[in-house]
């Protein structure tokens, strides 16, 4: 669980890096897609383990989004974390989709 | 208890606590990691802008016949409008001399070079601080004296920047053929418009736009764009247009903070 959240950290520690200084040079109908709430959302879709994957990747990207923004931390970690709950909530209810066997034990 | 719902209170007390030392320390966590990140946002940023212009460049490279003998007939006909400007400016000097105004003094400049861009909004990151002498509210520009926008927050070693196309920007400015200013606000996602213009003006496409100096927001005569596009309504008293700004975002690596503003 530990190795899992080390590499998630730093999954989107890189992923925030490349974001605001390598993606910005490529819009796409001059938006540059957020990759951190793109990996969230894969993240939480595919997660089976109750969406703690989705959760921490939700409070790492989050963390890293509000590093690289203005205004108060915790803000996108609170957007993403609802979010990633959200998700979890709907795939248990109302939704069946294979996961991938890395997110599973 | 549910050891479930046990699980679950002890995170949402962690995330509580979590991002209550993050506001708490948010300077310094912030410098700390943009410290570390720097060298390799560096690396990233200029990558980024190579490939970008090498794709660019591919995909252009059909209409690079057609824009080239254009952009030579500009050039030409620019050059013979900078010899007159700098008669002029021989001029106003020697004019300047003998009234005893003394001469124009050139900005204090402190150059910074460009490490990254804020995600969805209209602002970017430098490497300088308060430490390199970087306070809120110093001018950013180009070489070619083209307005960039404010420095909005400074850290120890890194600075946000504020650009112009900012919603959260407007100033005053003008064009450069008329005398009465209007209003440059930003729209967002590097987009300018220019509001406030009196109906009798007549503002064309491709005339350029510079600060008038007005409210002390910006010195006067930075250039911000060219019109694009006028748009006139006979129900309203003023006339907008859109701005290209003149800052080439893709080739944005080096800036100038106004020190002396």
């Amino acid at each position: 669980m530990i190795k899992k959240a080390i590499f998630l950290f730093f999954f989107f520690y890189s992923l925030a890096l490349l974001q605001v200084s390598f993606f910005v040079h490529f819009p796409l109908a001059g938006r540059v897609p957020n990759g951190l709430w793109l990996a969230t959302l894969l993240v939480s879709f595919l997660d089976r383990r109750r969406g703690t994957n989705g959760i921490a990747s939700a409070i790492s990207a989050g963390f890293f989004w509000d590093l690289f923004s203005r205004g108060p931390m915790g803000l996108h970690i609170l957007i993403l974390l609802l979010f990633a709950l959200l998700v979890n909530l709907v795939l248990k209810k109302y939704v069946r989709v294979p996961t991938l066997k890395v997110f599973s034990t | 208890m549910n050891p479930a719902r046990r699980n679950k209170i002890l995170l949402a007390s962690l995330v509580i606590l979590l991002l209550v030392v993050l506001n708490s320390f948010q300077e310094p966590i912030r410098d700390s990691f943009y410290n570390f990140s720097s060298p390799g946002q560096k690396v990233l940023f200029r990558a980024g802008q190579g490939l970008a212009n090498l794709v660019g460049t591919l995909i252009k490279f059909k209409s690079l016949s057609e824009e080239n003998p254009r952009l030579l007939s500009e050039i030409r006909a620019q050059a013979a409008q900078i010899a007159l400007l700098k008669e002029r400016e021989k001029e106003n000097e020697v004019l300047r001399e003998a009234l005893g105004l003394g001469l124009h003094e050139e900005f204090k400049l402190i150059l910074a070079e460009v490490i990254g861009k804020e995600i969805d909004r209209d602002f970017i990151l430098i490497d300088k601080g308060s430490l390199d002498g970087i306070f809120p509210g110093m001018v950013a520009i180009t070489q070619e004296k083209v307005l960039l926008g404010r420095v909005s927050e400074v850290l120890s070693h890194f600075s946000r920047v504020m650009l112009i196309s900012s919603p959260e920007s407007n100033f005053s400015a003008k064009t450069e053929n008329h005398e009465e200013g209007g209003l440059v606000r930003g729209k967002g996602r590097l987009r300018l418009s220019l509001d406030l213009i009196p109906q009798e003006e007549k503002i064309e496409e491709g005339e350029r736009v510079v600060t008038t100096g007005a409210a002390g927001i910006f010195p006067k005569g930075l250039w911000v764009g060219k019109i694009s596009k006028v748009q006139k309504s006979d129900l309203t008293p003023f006339q907008q247009a859109e701005i290209i700004p003149a800052f080439d975002w893709k080739g944005l690596v080096i800036i100038f903070l106004i020190s002396n503003d």
